[in-house]
């Protein structure tokens, strides 16, 4: 936790310098709202806030578990299939670069108002870098040890599970902290079309002029990708305690 | 037997050898020298079925079962020195009690016995090259392929290493393929030698040692062992 003090620090005394000039009637309040002002927002609307709050938090994480799910096991079969991967991986790598924005819209037309637009919207955003770093840390094993595994006679699925899958494990839990991220920019993206979450929070309070509901409602989002990446980062620290894995 | 007719190896344009005919019986310890770049640890390879031959025949016998140590150690990080030695067990059917077994034996053989449940990461190079040397002999490997395998490490562990090597092919007596730049090691450990001489790589050459000495550790300091290593060197250097 040492490491996060000097930001900590800078947070507090940035917050307290806009409270004190806010104070002396020198900030303007309805551009960035104080501290204080967030707090009483939330306060005040806190059954809509934090049922907002609630929903972004399940979805986010939910479509970074699917995220997991689909881009670790495409990975594997890229990696046992080159033809399927050369035929398929390109596509990926073109709708990577297509904006969730631009593309929010159709999967409201496909899949209608509600979780799974969201869900689709978000996996969309978050599955490339799990794939694609899984994919490395599977493509760049040691050569010494994918010979040693042939000398011994494994088979290619023996030597997926005991060596290609631990030794990518780095590869991959970095893929899934990038991911963490686009996860939430992908809920947020989803929630703008198909309503619900934080992310509509946002939209309803800018067409009202609610400046502290959208800070509110941006407070809840980094509170989301914070507890996202301290979670995984618990999870990694769990992990490596039990079995030192890197290559 | 192990054998090679008319075997040649070409990388593009450039041949490493040819027309390599050479027939090992089991139980031979043959070490594999000369200059980087020579092409021994592609042999090497070749003969471990890791690589393939350009021209010519490779015949393993019936039923091998290979060991193989790099010049690294190739330990996997996330495994115990246990779980990384069982990794050299090739033979299928054994029952989880036969197999610790066979590991304690082999961490005993190897001096590891204390260090069964560390980490790679908490052993020194020497340890990590005996967990190596352990994968590569438990099982009752009936061949072996080391590709430099001690060049890493330095004199004392060294020369421990080859001694507890020969030590252990003179009670099992299984076939050895060393490959190797240091004439000293070759000649101290090999009963037979494959020449790359520098400069004029396709004048491969095979050389029987006939070793008199039956004192492994204190053939390092004989006469022979003297003799041996200066005319090596003269025919690496093109002189013989």
């Amino acid at each position: 936790m040492k490491q996060f003090l000097p930001t900590f620090i800078l947070v507090v005394v940035m917050t307290a310098f806009v409270e004190i000039l806010n104070s002396m009637g020198s900030w303007d309040a309805q551009l960035i709202p104080p501290a204080s002002t967030i707090l009483g927002t939330i306060i005040e609307n806190k059954d809509s806030f934090f049922s907002a709050f609630w929903d972004t938090l399940k979805l986010s994480a939910q479509s970074l578990l699917l995220s997991f799910a689909l881009g670790f096991t495409l990975a594997i079969v890229f990696s046992l299939n080159d033809w399927v991967k050369r035929a398929v991986f390109p596509l990926a790598i073109f709708f990577q670069t297509v904006p969730i924005i631009a593309i929010a819209p159709l999967l409201v037309i496909y899949l209608g108002y509600g979780p799974q637009t969201i869900l689709a919207s978000a996996v969309f955003v978050s599955i490339f870098p799990i794939l694609a770093n899984t994919l490395v840390g599977l493509d760049t094993i040691n050569k010494n040890l994918l010979e040693l595994f042939k000398v011994y006679k494994r088979s290619p699925l023996q030597t997926l599970i005991y060596l290609k899958i631990p030794g990518s494990y780095h590869f991959i839990f970095s893929g899934l902290k990038i991911s963490s991220g686009l996860a939430v920019i992908g809920v947020v993206a989803g929630e703008f079309v198909a309503g619900g979450g934080l992310g509509s929070l946002i939209d309803t309070s800018r067409t009202q002029q609610r400046i502290d509901l959208v800070f509110a409602a941006l407070i809840g989002l980094a509170f989301i990708g914070l507890w996202q990446i301290m979670l995984l980062n618990v999870i990694n620290s769990l992990i490596t305690r039990w079995r030192p894995f890197k290559l | 037997m192990l054998e090679l007719k008319n075997a040649g190896k070409r990388y593009s344009s450039r041949w490493l050898f040819q027309n390599l005919n050479l027939q090992v019986p089991t139980g031979e310890f043959i070490s594999i020298l000369g200059p980087s770049g020579c092409g021994k640890s592609t042999l090497l390879r070749i003969l471990a079925e890791l690589d393939t031959l350009t021209e010519g025949q490779l015949t393993q016998p019936a039923t091998t079962t290979p060991g193989f140590v790099f010049q690294e150690s190739c330990l996997l990080p996330w495994l115990t020195v246990s779980e990384n030695v069982a990794i050299g067990i090739s033979t299928k059917n054994l029952t989880p009690s036969e197999k610790s077994d066979q590991i304690e034996k082999i961490l005993k053989t190897v001096k590891l016995k204390e260090s069964a449940f560390l980490f790679p990461h908490q052993l020194s190079g020497g340890m990590k090259m005996r967990v190596s040397i352990a994968r590569a002999l438990i099982n009752n490997k009936s061949i072996l392929f080391l590709d430099e395998p001690f060049a890493a490490l330095d004199d004392f562990i060294r020369f421990e290493l080859q001694e507890e090597l020969l030590e252990y092919w003179k009670q099992h007596k299984m076939t050895v393929f060393f490959v190797t730049h240091s004439v000293t090691e070759s000649v101290f450990l090999s009963q037979k030698l494959w020449l790359f001489p520098q400069g004029d790589q396709h004048q491969f050459q095979e050389l029987d040692l006939r070793k008199t000495a039956t004192n492994v550790r204190m053939y390092r300091q004989s006469p022979e062992y003297f003799k041996l290593v200066t005319e090596i060197s003269d025919r690496l250097r093109g002189k013989a």
